[in-house]
Protein backbone atom coordinates (compact mmCIF):
# COMPACT_ATOMS: atom_id res chain seq x y z
CA UNK A 1 0.00 0.00 0.00
CA UNK A 2 1.53 3.55 -0.83
CA UNK A 3 0.84 5.89 2.26
CA UNK A 4 2.02 8.82 1.23
CA UNK A 5 -0.38 11.63 1.73
CA UNK A 6 2.07 14.87 1.30
CA UNK A 7 4.90 15.24 0.57
CA UNK A 8 6.79 15.47 4.51
CA UNK A 9 9.25 18.49 4.91
CA UNK A 10 11.61 15.55 4.95
CA UNK A 11 11.11 14.85 1.09
CA UNK A 12 11.06 18.50 0.01
CA UNK A 13 14.36 19.13 2.03
CA UNK A 14 15.70 16.01 0.24
CA UNK A 15 14.38 17.43 -3.24
CA UNK A 16 15.86 20.50 -2.90
CA UNK A 17 19.64 19.39 -2.02
CA UNK A 18 18.83 17.25 -5.07
CA UNK A 19 17.70 20.22 -7.01
CA UNK A 20 20.67 22.22 -5.42
CA UNK A 21 23.34 19.06 -7.09
CA UNK A 22 21.33 18.66 -10.25
CA UNK A 23 18.99 21.14 -11.08
CA UNK A 24 21.69 23.29 -13.08
CA UNK A 25 22.47 20.63 -15.02
CA UNK A 26 19.10 19.39 -15.69
CA UNK A 27 18.04 23.23 -17.12
CA UNK A 28 20.98 23.23 -19.22
CA UNK A 29 19.99 19.79 -20.87
CA UNK A 30 16.49 21.17 -21.59
CA UNK A 31 18.29 24.50 -22.61
CA UNK A 32 20.07 22.61 -25.50
CA UNK A 33 16.73 20.71 -25.99
CA UNK A 34 14.32 22.85 -26.26
CA UNK A 35 16.33 26.01 -27.64
CA UNK A 36 14.24 28.56 -25.14
CA UNK A 37 15.53 29.33 -21.52
CA UNK A 38 12.11 29.72 -19.94
CA UNK A 39 10.66 26.25 -21.22
CA UNK A 40 13.52 25.01 -19.87
CA UNK A 41 12.83 27.03 -16.79
CA UNK A 42 9.20 25.86 -16.86
CA UNK A 43 10.23 22.00 -17.25
CA UNK A 44 12.62 21.73 -14.39
CA UNK A 45 9.68 23.89 -11.79
CA UNK A 46 6.90 22.10 -13.03
CA UNK A 47 9.02 18.62 -12.91
CA UNK A 48 10.68 18.92 -9.58
CA UNK A 49 7.16 20.53 -7.95
CA UNK A 50 5.67 16.99 -9.14
CA UNK A 51 8.05 15.64 -7.57
CA UNK A 52 7.84 17.00 -4.25
CA UNK A 53 3.86 16.33 -4.36
CA UNK A 54 4.76 12.79 -4.98
CA UNK A 55 6.95 12.99 -1.86
CA UNK A 56 8.13 9.35 -1.09
CA UNK A 57 6.18 7.62 -4.39
CA UNK A 58 9.43 7.92 -6.14
CA UNK A 59 12.08 5.32 -6.27
CA UNK A 60 14.77 7.24 -8.18
CA UNK A 61 13.73 10.57 -7.79
CA UNK A 62 16.45 12.26 -9.77
CA UNK A 63 16.15 9.35 -12.82
CA UNK A 64 11.62 10.82 -13.12
CA UNK A 65 12.44 14.25 -12.53
CA UNK A 66 14.66 13.96 -15.77
CA UNK A 67 12.26 12.25 -17.44
CA UNK A 68 9.25 14.30 -17.02
CA UNK A 69 11.36 17.29 -17.28
CA UNK A 70 11.91 15.92 -21.08
CA UNK A 71 8.71 15.24 -21.03
CA UNK A 72 7.19 18.51 -19.87
CA UNK A 73 10.13 20.56 -22.56
CA UNK A 74 8.91 18.07 -25.63
CA UNK A 75 4.74 18.98 -24.75
CA UNK A 76 5.79 22.72 -24.22
CA UNK A 77 7.26 22.54 -27.78
CA UNK A 78 4.45 21.10 -29.47
CA UNK A 79 1.99 23.55 -28.13
CA UNK A 80 4.86 26.42 -29.12
CA UNK A 81 4.48 24.70 -33.05
CA UNK A 82 0.61 24.93 -33.07
CA UNK A 83 0.48 28.37 -32.03
CA UNK A 84 3.79 30.13 -33.55
CA UNK A 85 6.88 29.54 -36.23
CA UNK A 86 8.53 32.42 -34.43
CA UNK A 87 11.72 31.30 -33.24
CA UNK A 88 12.16 31.57 -29.19
CA UNK A 89 14.17 34.32 -28.34
CA UNK A 90 17.06 32.79 -26.45
CA UNK A 91 19.35 36.38 -26.18
CA UNK A 92 19.90 36.46 -22.72
CA UNK A 93 22.32 33.02 -23.39
CA UNK A 94 24.03 33.64 -26.62
CA UNK A 95 26.70 35.21 -25.32
CA UNK A 96 27.29 32.22 -23.10
CA UNK A 97 26.99 29.39 -25.10
CA UNK A 98 27.49 28.04 -28.09
CA UNK A 99 24.59 28.93 -29.95
CA UNK A 100 25.97 27.49 -33.70
CA UNK A 101 25.21 23.98 -31.78
CA UNK A 102 22.22 25.15 -30.62
CA UNK A 103 20.51 26.32 -33.81
CA UNK A 104 22.00 22.55 -35.17
CA UNK A 105 20.16 20.64 -32.38
CA UNK A 106 16.90 22.38 -33.39
CA UNK A 107 17.10 21.39 -36.79
CA UNK A 108 16.72 17.66 -35.15
CA UNK A 109 14.22 15.55 -35.15
CA UNK A 110 12.60 15.87 -31.23
CA UNK A 111 14.17 12.04 -30.23
CA UNK A 112 17.47 12.65 -31.76
CA UNK A 113 18.06 15.85 -30.39
CA UNK A 114 16.87 14.22 -26.92
CA UNK A 115 19.27 11.38 -27.27
CA UNK A 116 22.12 13.53 -28.03
CA UNK A 117 21.33 16.14 -25.77
CA UNK A 118 21.26 13.38 -23.04
CA UNK A 119 24.29 11.58 -24.10
CA UNK A 120 26.90 13.86 -24.69
CA UNK A 121 25.71 16.53 -22.13
CA UNK A 122 24.22 14.91 -19.34
CA UNK A 123 26.37 11.32 -19.68
CA UNK A 124 23.37 9.39 -19.56
CA UNK A 125 23.10 5.73 -20.66
CA UNK A 126 21.58 4.74 -23.71
CA UNK A 127 19.16 2.45 -21.28
CA UNK A 128 18.13 5.79 -19.44
CA UNK A 129 17.74 7.99 -22.18
CA UNK A 130 15.54 4.92 -23.84
CA UNK A 131 13.51 5.14 -20.15
CA UNK A 132 13.09 8.98 -20.24
CA UNK A 133 12.12 9.33 -23.99
CA UNK A 134 10.24 6.63 -23.83
CA UNK A 135 11.58 4.27 -26.79
CA UNK A 136 13.98 0.99 -26.87
CA UNK A 137 17.51 1.09 -26.98
CA UNK A 138 18.16 -0.23 -30.35
CA UNK A 139 16.26 3.34 -31.48
CA UNK A 140 17.89 5.53 -28.93
CA UNK A 141 21.29 4.61 -31.03
CA UNK A 142 19.65 5.00 -34.22
CA UNK A 143 18.80 8.47 -33.35
CA UNK A 144 22.52 9.18 -31.89
CA UNK A 145 23.45 7.45 -35.26
CA UNK A 146 21.39 10.03 -37.11
CA UNK A 147 21.72 12.81 -34.88
CA UNK A 148 25.16 13.00 -35.58
CA UNK A 149 25.41 12.41 -39.10
CA UNK A 150 23.00 15.75 -39.28
CA UNK A 151 25.36 17.33 -36.94
CA UNK A 152 28.38 16.31 -39.16
CA UNK A 153 26.51 18.25 -42.42
CA UNK A 154 25.16 21.12 -40.12
CA UNK A 155 28.57 22.03 -37.75
CA UNK A 156 30.66 20.74 -40.73
CA UNK A 157 33.93 18.56 -40.17
CA UNK A 158 36.02 19.67 -37.48
CA UNK A 159 38.38 16.91 -37.38
CA UNK A 160 39.38 14.19 -39.98
CA UNK B 1 34.42 13.62 -38.77
CA UNK B 2 32.73 15.25 -35.62
CA UNK B 3 34.02 12.99 -33.49
CA UNK B 4 32.82 12.23 -30.27
CA UNK B 5 35.09 14.76 -28.06
CA UNK B 6 34.40 17.53 -30.30
CA UNK B 7 30.78 16.97 -29.54
CA UNK B 8 31.30 16.86 -25.96
CA UNK B 9 33.57 19.93 -25.74
CA UNK B 10 31.29 21.86 -28.01
CA UNK B 11 27.97 21.12 -25.42
CA UNK B 12 30.60 22.60 -22.28
CA UNK B 13 29.48 25.76 -23.87
CA UNK B 14 26.12 25.25 -21.86
CA UNK B 15 27.94 24.94 -18.75
CA UNK B 16 28.67 29.11 -18.95
CA UNK B 17 25.04 29.34 -19.31
CA UNK B 18 23.20 30.31 -15.84
CA UNK B 19 19.80 29.36 -14.96
CA UNK B 20 17.69 31.28 -12.25
CA UNK B 21 17.23 29.69 -8.88
CA UNK B 22 13.64 28.25 -9.28
CA UNK B 23 13.34 26.52 -5.91
CA UNK B 24 10.90 29.46 -4.72
CA UNK B 25 8.64 28.90 -7.59
CA UNK B 26 9.41 24.96 -7.37
CA UNK B 27 7.92 25.19 -3.82
CA UNK B 28 4.96 27.49 -4.82
CA UNK B 29 3.76 24.98 -7.50
CA UNK B 30 4.26 22.15 -5.32
CA UNK B 31 2.25 23.70 -2.49
CA UNK B 32 -0.84 24.21 -4.75
CA UNK B 33 -3.54 21.92 -4.56
CA UNK B 34 -2.95 18.68 -6.53
CA UNK B 35 -4.36 18.84 -9.82
CA UNK B 36 -7.49 17.33 -9.65
CA UNK B 37 -10.35 15.35 -12.15
CA UNK B 38 -9.24 16.55 -15.45
CA UNK B 39 -12.56 16.37 -16.17
CA UNK B 40 -14.88 18.39 -14.42
CA UNK B 41 -18.22 17.37 -15.90
CA UNK B 42 -17.28 13.55 -14.81
CA UNK B 43 -16.66 14.97 -11.78
CA UNK B 44 -19.95 15.82 -11.14
CA UNK B 45 -21.38 13.00 -12.24
CA UNK B 46 -19.63 11.15 -10.25
CA UNK B 47 -20.70 13.34 -7.27
CA UNK B 48 -23.85 12.27 -7.83
CA UNK B 49 -23.08 8.87 -8.06
CA UNK B 50 -20.91 8.89 -4.97
CA UNK B 51 -24.18 10.61 -3.07
CA UNK B 52 -26.49 7.61 -4.25
CA UNK B 53 -23.53 5.21 -2.46
CA UNK B 54 -24.12 7.11 0.75
CA UNK B 55 -27.47 7.74 0.87
CA UNK B 56 -27.98 4.07 -0.28
CA UNK B 57 -25.69 2.68 2.46
CA UNK B 58 -27.76 4.80 4.87
CA UNK B 59 -31.19 3.59 3.89
CA UNK B 60 -30.16 0.25 4.49
CA UNK B 61 -30.56 -0.99 1.13
CA UNK B 62 -28.32 -3.45 -0.38
CA UNK B 63 -31.05 -4.06 -2.96
CA UNK B 64 -29.48 -2.64 -6.64
CA UNK B 65 -31.35 0.73 -7.58
CA UNK B 66 -31.14 3.01 -10.87
CA UNK B 67 -29.13 5.66 -11.31
CA UNK B 68 -30.60 7.38 -14.97
CA UNK B 69 -32.18 4.49 -16.43
CA UNK B 70 -32.18 0.93 -15.42
CA UNK B 71 -29.34 -2.08 -16.29
CA UNK B 72 -30.76 -4.16 -18.65
CA UNK B 73 -30.61 -8.72 -18.31
CA UNK B 74 -28.91 -11.25 -17.96
CA UNK B 75 -27.24 -9.87 -15.24
CA UNK B 76 -27.27 -6.53 -13.79
CA UNK B 77 -24.27 -4.79 -13.16
CA UNK B 78 -23.59 -3.73 -9.41
CA UNK B 79 -25.39 -0.84 -8.76
CA UNK B 80 -24.03 1.92 -6.77
CA UNK B 81 -25.92 0.84 -3.84
CA UNK B 82 -24.85 -2.76 -4.11
CA UNK B 83 -21.08 -1.69 -3.35
CA UNK B 84 -20.18 -3.20 0.31
CA UNK B 85 -16.94 -1.35 0.41
CA UNK B 86 -16.52 2.11 2.30
CA UNK B 87 -16.15 4.98 -0.44
CA UNK B 88 -12.49 6.32 0.28
CA UNK B 89 -12.90 9.85 1.14
CA UNK B 90 -10.04 11.00 -1.04
CA UNK B 91 -10.60 8.64 -4.11
CA UNK B 92 -14.76 9.61 -4.30
CA UNK B 93 -13.40 12.75 -5.13
CA UNK B 94 -11.68 11.46 -8.04
CA UNK B 95 -14.19 9.44 -8.61
CA UNK B 96 -13.20 6.08 -7.84
CA UNK B 97 -15.28 4.10 -5.50
CA UNK B 98 -12.54 1.61 -3.66
CA UNK B 99 -13.86 -1.90 -2.79
CA UNK B 100 -12.10 -3.67 -0.17
CA UNK B 101 -12.33 -6.83 1.76
CA UNK B 102 -13.62 -8.37 -1.09
CA UNK B 103 -12.73 -12.14 -2.10
CA UNK B 104 -10.13 -12.38 -4.95
CA UNK B 105 -10.28 -13.51 -8.06
CA UNK B 106 -7.35 -14.99 -9.69
CA UNK B 107 -8.35 -15.59 -13.35
CA UNK B 108 -5.85 -15.10 -16.70
CA UNK B 109 -8.50 -13.16 -17.99
CA UNK B 110 -10.79 -10.88 -16.46
CA UNK B 111 -14.09 -12.79 -18.14
CA UNK B 112 -17.47 -10.43 -17.09
CA UNK B 113 -21.10 -11.09 -18.12
CA UNK B 114 -22.94 -9.09 -20.47
CA UNK B 115 -24.10 -6.74 -17.42
CA UNK B 116 -24.82 -2.96 -18.75
CA UNK B 117 -27.04 -1.33 -20.30
CA UNK B 118 -24.79 -0.12 -23.26
CA UNK B 119 -23.10 -2.85 -25.29
CA UNK B 120 -20.15 -0.12 -25.49
CA UNK B 121 -19.84 0.63 -22.12
CA UNK B 122 -20.34 -3.53 -21.33
CA UNK B 123 -16.75 -5.20 -19.98
CA UNK B 124 -16.30 -8.71 -21.14
CA UNK B 125 -13.00 -9.12 -20.87
CA UNK B 126 -10.10 -7.59 -19.07
CA UNK B 127 -6.50 -8.75 -20.01
CA UNK B 128 -2.82 -7.56 -18.47
CA UNK B 129 0.43 -7.62 -20.74
CA UNK B 130 3.33 -7.90 -18.63
CA UNK B 131 6.40 -6.23 -20.10
CA UNK B 132 8.81 -8.56 -21.59
CA UNK B 133 10.48 -9.44 -25.06
CA UNK B 134 10.32 -5.98 -26.32
CA UNK B 135 6.81 -5.14 -25.45
CA UNK B 136 5.71 -2.98 -22.97
CA UNK B 137 3.13 -3.40 -19.93
CA UNK B 138 -0.47 -2.76 -20.65
CA UNK B 139 -4.16 -3.51 -20.00
CA UNK B 140 -6.88 -4.23 -22.24
CA UNK B 141 -10.72 -3.71 -21.62
CA UNK B 142 -12.82 -5.60 -24.27
CA UNK B 143 -16.12 -4.21 -24.83
CA UNK B 144 -19.36 -5.66 -25.70
CA UNK B 145 -19.48 -3.50 -28.96
CA UNK B 146 -17.24 -0.70 -30.45
CA UNK B 147 -18.23 2.21 -29.28
CA UNK B 148 -18.95 5.96 -31.37
CA UNK B 149 -16.82 7.58 -32.43
CA UNK B 150 -16.16 11.01 -29.62
CA UNK B 151 -16.57 13.81 -32.30
CA UNK B 152 -20.27 11.95 -32.94
CA UNK B 153 -21.38 12.47 -29.36
CA UNK B 154 -23.93 14.43 -28.26
CA UNK B 155 -22.07 17.29 -26.37
CA UNK B 156 -23.65 16.21 -22.91
CA UNK B 157 -22.39 13.41 -22.94
CA UNK B 158 -19.05 11.25 -21.88
CA UNK B 159 -17.39 7.66 -21.72
CA UNK B 160 -14.57 6.87 -19.88
CA UNK B 161 -12.76 3.41 -19.37
CA UNK B 162 -10.34 2.98 -17.34
CA UNK B 163 -8.92 0.71 -14.32
CA UNK B 164 -7.92 0.81 -10.94
CA UNK B 165 -4.49 -0.79 -9.15
CA UNK B 166 -3.80 -1.92 -6.03
CA UNK B 167 0.10 -2.16 -5.95
CA UNK B 168 0.36 -4.20 -3.11
CA UNK B 169 -2.75 -6.25 -2.92
CA UNK B 170 -3.81 -4.32 0.63
CA UNK B 171 -7.28 -3.66 -1.06
CA UNK B 172 -6.55 0.29 -1.20
CA UNK B 173 -6.13 1.52 -4.46
CA UNK B 174 -2.82 3.06 -5.71
CA UNK B 175 -3.62 4.53 -9.14
CA UNK B 176 -6.52 5.24 -11.65
CA UNK B 177 -6.05 5.29 -15.36
CA UNK B 178 -8.94 6.25 -16.99
CA UNK B 179 -9.84 7.90 -20.65
CA UNK B 180 -12.85 10.00 -21.51
CA UNK B 181 -14.07 11.99 -24.74
CA UNK B 182 -14.63 15.21 -23.03
CA UNK B 183 -11.19 15.97 -24.60
CA UNK B 184 -10.76 20.16 -23.64
CA UNK B 185 -7.17 20.71 -25.23
CA UNK B 186 -8.14 19.85 -29.21
CA UNK B 187 -7.67 16.26 -29.01
CA UNK B 188 -10.66 13.53 -29.02
CA UNK B 189 -9.80 12.23 -25.76
CA UNK B 190 -8.32 12.96 -22.33
CA UNK B 191 -6.36 10.50 -20.74
CA UNK B 192 -4.85 10.50 -17.42
CA UNK B 193 -3.32 8.28 -14.49
CA UNK B 194 -3.87 9.75 -11.03
CA UNK B 195 -1.82 8.53 -7.99
CA UNK B 196 -4.64 7.91 -5.65
CA UNK B 197 -2.76 8.27 -2.45
CA UNK B 198 -0.99 11.87 -3.33
CA UNK B 199 -4.20 12.98 -5.40
CA UNK B 200 -1.84 14.00 -8.25
CA UNK B 201 -3.15 13.78 -11.83
CA UNK B 202 -0.85 13.41 -14.66
CA UNK B 203 -3.40 13.96 -17.80
CA UNK B 204 -3.28 14.88 -21.30
CA UNK B 205 -6.13 15.77 -23.49
CA UNK B 206 -4.64 16.53 -26.87
CA UNK B 207 -2.11 15.05 -29.36
CA UNK B 208 0.96 13.99 -28.76
CA UNK B 209 -0.47 10.89 -26.55
CA UNK B 210 1.45 8.47 -25.36
CA UNK B 211 2.02 10.16 -22.19
CA UNK B 212 1.07 9.36 -19.07
CA UNK B 213 -0.12 5.99 -20.97
CA UNK B 214 -0.34 5.42 -24.25
CA UNK B 215 -3.43 3.97 -25.77
CA UNK B 216 -5.83 3.24 -28.35
CA UNK B 217 -9.47 3.38 -28.34
CA UNK B 218 -11.82 1.39 -29.91
CA UNK B 219 -13.81 4.39 -31.24
CA UNK B 220 -10.25 6.13 -33.31
CA UNK B 221 -9.92 4.61 -36.91
CA UNK B 222 -6.20 4.58 -36.23
CA UNK B 223 -3.38 3.85 -38.65
CA UNK B 224 -4.73 0.19 -38.93
CA UNK B 225 -7.82 -1.38 -39.92
CA UNK B 226 -9.06 -3.74 -36.85
CA UNK B 227 -11.76 -6.05 -36.93
CA UNK B 228 -13.22 -8.28 -34.45
CA UNK B 229 -12.36 -7.99 -31.10
CA UNK B 230 -9.55 -5.77 -31.49
CA UNK B 231 -11.66 -3.26 -33.08
CA UNK B 232 -14.02 -3.11 -29.87
CA UNK B 233 -10.94 -3.34 -27.67
CA UNK B 234 -9.80 -0.11 -25.51
CA UNK B 235 -6.02 -0.76 -25.12
CA UNK B 236 -3.53 0.97 -22.76
CA UNK B 237 0.32 0.95 -23.00
CA UNK B 238 2.50 2.13 -20.55
CA UNK B 239 5.99 3.43 -22.12
CA UNK B 240 9.00 2.85 -20.79
CA UNK B 241 9.31 4.63 -17.41
CA UNK B 242 5.60 5.51 -17.28
CA UNK B 243 4.45 2.39 -15.32
CA UNK B 244 2.79 3.11 -12.28
CA UNK B 245 5.48 2.73 -9.36
CA UNK B 246 4.73 -1.02 -8.17
CA UNK B 247 2.89 -1.67 -11.14
CA UNK B 248 3.59 -5.39 -12.14
CA UNK B 249 2.34 -9.12 -12.13
CA UNK B 250 1.61 -9.03 -8.13
CA UNK B 251 -0.69 -5.98 -8.37
CA UNK B 252 -4.67 -6.25 -8.45
CA UNK B 253 -6.90 -4.57 -10.71
CA UNK B 254 -10.39 -3.47 -11.43
CA UNK B 255 -11.53 -2.15 -14.61
CA UNK B 256 -14.44 0.49 -14.96
CA UNK B 257 -16.67 2.21 -17.59
CA UNK B 258 -18.97 4.89 -16.74
CA UNK B 259 -21.28 6.67 -19.62
CA UNK B 260 -22.68 10.27 -18.09
CA UNK B 261 -25.53 12.15 -20.16
CA UNK B 262 -26.41 15.42 -18.41
CA UNK B 263 -23.88 14.83 -15.80
CA UNK B 264 -25.67 11.69 -15.32
CA UNK B 265 -24.30 8.28 -15.07
CA UNK B 266 -26.65 6.52 -16.84
CA UNK B 267 -24.22 2.96 -17.50
CA UNK B 268 -21.75 1.38 -16.23
CA UNK B 269 -19.42 -1.82 -15.45
CA UNK B 270 -17.23 -3.02 -13.51
CA UNK B 271 -15.05 -6.09 -14.11
CA UNK B 272 -14.63 -7.68 -11.95
CA UNK B 273 -17.91 -6.89 -11.31
CA UNK B 274 -17.14 -7.07 -6.81
CA UNK B 275 -13.98 -7.75 -6.34
CA UNK B 276 -10.40 -7.62 -7.21
CA UNK B 277 -8.56 -9.42 -9.75
CA UNK B 278 -5.35 -10.87 -9.02
CA UNK B 279 -3.00 -10.56 -12.16
CA UNK B 280 -1.67 -13.75 -14.36
CA UNK B 281 1.55 -14.45 -13.11
CA UNK B 282 4.19 -14.50 -15.30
Amino acid sequence: MTTVVAATADTSRRLEALYREDGTRLWRALLAFAGDPEIASDAVAEAYAQAVRRGDALRDAKAWIWRAGFRIAAGELQKRSWTTDRLPDVGYVTDQVDTELLDALAKLPEKQRAAIVLFYYADASVRDIARWIGTSQLSVRVHLSRGRSRLKALLGDRDD
Amino acid sequence: VIVMTDLRSRFQSLDRARPPDLWPEIAERAAEAPVDSPNRSLAIAIGVFVLVVAVAIGAGLVARSNVGSPDPTPAASPSPASWTGPVRADAAALRVVAMVDMPELEVDGLADSRDSREPWADIVDVRYRPAGGGLQSGVDIVLAARPPRAKTLPADEVISYGFVIDTSADGTPDYEVGIATDAHDGGDFNVWVTDLATGVTDENAAPPYGYPVEFWHPSDPGPLPRDGESARTMQFTFLPGSDPVGFDSSSRIYAWTFVTRRGEVVAWDYAPDAAWARLPGE
